[in-house]
């Protein structure tokens, strides 16, 4: 570090030296100006952000460090700092810029702090080059404002979910109604002069409207769920389990099936959703073991790695585990409609519930033995 | 049974021959009046319009009203019903394909005394058909003889 004084000869001080260092290293540009506001001391961090060799510098008034359309009014400010000068940090709000050597400016941050000596009021400022951080504040922005825009998308969306779902609800169902009452009246009148042959043929198209009526409440169901908010609290599985379960014994009252439930399972989740995934796995449960004399359903829960697991197993007709990929696929079935009638979105539905939970489902099975669904919850605040 | 009417309002002409035809199972298809839409509803109960030769005093025992119909909907003609103090107790009986709750909430909410989901299967419609019109023609005791 080179000085034109002539203190120069003397040898440094051992704190002059420290400052040096100090000064010389810092990761920020350092610029010292002496009360005329002429650049006294510059770092190696100056020359690097400016573009200037320090001989350029020293001597020169600070404002040729300055973006040209300011330099005139820079004097001024100067000069009021200078009567009333204190210290004042980066970050002060101010919204300033730096020229380089070749004209072109940045984003700076500068702390300026008065220093008195001898020669009167000098200020050592500090200059940091805020291009990048400037940058990520601007990608935060657009970043904000896209996702603000998608949020306004995905609730146009809902709200066009909303309205086609209950347009379904009344518009896709009186036409059902009126292909299979029509065909029964027709049976009813028409008896005598039609023949078995014609008779079952009736019969198949009220069926089949019966079973399209069946797939619109189904969906109407999967749709609800998908749309509703969740509404998070404790819920007392167990309970929930064994209503659901009593329901399904009124429904089936010929069917006897013995049903263990575990005691006082409690997560924390929506009651009416959980209530929906219940009534879908325990209906599945009920249906599943029909033909069995002593069939078997029980819910219960084990630790697993720490996670709690709960369960719903049968011991009813099962499924070929090669197909398990398609257990929780919409629509899709793996048994004959003629065996067990269903319309294959019970479990997609319950896996949605379970997903909008944050949990996961999977299933266990073979032919003829039974079949278990297990499913977790998402990471429960511990009440101890 | 023989001098109580049942009103029922509904704008799909299948629904209506359905309906009708179920009733008259039970054998309460000689005392339905049809209205098609919430207008003709009104002009019916209030006597007003093509109906203004009717006895106001002359109202139906009960009135199976649609939510979805065209000009005034449902819930409209429920309101009005309710507003008019000829009509404010008569009862009111939503025969609709909507099982949404907001439907039911609003329903029960404007004064309706029933809410009954019109099947898709016929027997159960005609199941509940009759159960409706042996309830509100038999069973029921009105406000006023």
């Amino acid at each position: 570090m080179k000085r034109d004084h002539a203190s120069s000869v003397q040898k440094p001080r051992p704190s002059e030296m420290y400052f040096q260092a100090l000064v010389e290293s810092a990761p920020d540009a350092i610029v010292i100006t002496d009360p005329a506001g002429r650049i006294v001391l510059i770092n190696a961090q100056t020359e690097v952000l400016f573009g200037y060799r320090r001989e350029e510098l020293e001597g020169q008034p600070v404002e040729i460090l300055v973006p040209g359309r300011y330099r005139s009014e820079h004097p001024g400010l100067r000069r009021s700092f200078t009567h009333a000068p204190v210290t004042r940090p980066m970050g002060a709000g101010l919204d300033l810029y730096a020229q380089r050597k070749d004209g072109s400016e940045f984003p700076v941050q500068i702390s300026l702090s008065p220093i008195r000596s001898e020669e009167g009021l000098s200020i050592f400022s500090a200059i940091r080059d805020i291009t990048q951080q400037r940058e990520t504040e601007q990608r935060i922005r657009e970043l904000n404002a896209r996702l603000a825009s998608q949020n306004a998308e995905l609730q146009a969306v809902n709200q066009e979910l909303e309205a086609f779902s209950y347009s379904v609800s009344h518009d896709l169902r009186a036409p059902l109604r009126a292909i299979d009452g029509f065909s029964r009246i027709l049976l009813d009148e028409q008896a005598e002069s039609m023949d078995a042959a014609g008779r079952n043929l009736l019969e198949r198209v009220r069926r089949a409207s019966q079973h399209m009526g069946r797939l619109i409440d189904d969906l109407l169901k999967l749709a609800r769920v998908t749309r509703a908010d969740v509404q998070m609290q404790d819920v007392d599985l167990s309970a929930l389990a064994a209503e659901v379960a009593e329901a399904q014994r009124q429904l089936m009252p010929e069917h006897a099936v013995e049903f263990i439930c575990a005691p006082g399972l409690h997560a924390h989740g929506d009651a009416k959703l959980l209530r929906i995934a219940f009534d879908n796995l325990l209906g599945n449960a009920w249906k599943f073991t029909g033909g069995r004399s002593a069939a078997r359903v029980e819910f219960g829960m084990h630790e697993e790695a720490g996670d709690k697991v709960y369960f719903v197993a049968d011991n009813g007709a099962g499924f070929d585990m090669a197909f398990a990929d398609k257990l929780f696929g919409a629509f899709q079935r793996l048994h004959d409609t003629g065996e067990f009638p269903g319309t294959g979105i019970g479990l997609a539905t319950v896996q949605r519930v379970i997903h909008k939970h944050g949990g996961h489902i999977w299933a266990q099975a073979a032919v003829d033995t039974g079949a278990s669904f297990f499913f977790t919850l998402a990471r429960q605040q511990e009440t101890a | 049974m023989s001098d109580k009417s049942i009103l029922l309002v509904e704008d799909n002409p299948d629904d209506e021959a359905l309906t009708l035809h179920a009733l008259a199972t039970h054998k309460i298809g000689n005392q339905v009046a049809v209205a098609r839409n919430g207008v003709e509803a009104l002009d019916y109960l209030f006597c007003t319009g093509p109906h203004s030769g009717r006895d106001p005093e002359d109202l139906p025992a009960v009135v199976l009203l649609d939510l979805k119909l065209p000009k005034i909907d449902g819930l409209e003609v429920l309101r009005r019903i309710r507003a008019d103090k000829h009509t404010r107790l008569l009862p009111v009986v939503l025969l609709t394909s909507s099982n949404e709750e907001e439907d039911r909430l609003r329903g029960y909410s404007l004064g309706a005394n029933s809410y009954v989901r019109k099947p898709v299967d016929f027997d159960s419609f005609v199941h509940a058909a009759g159960q409706l019109g042996l309830y509100w023609l038999l069973l029921n005791q009105p406000a006023k003889d």
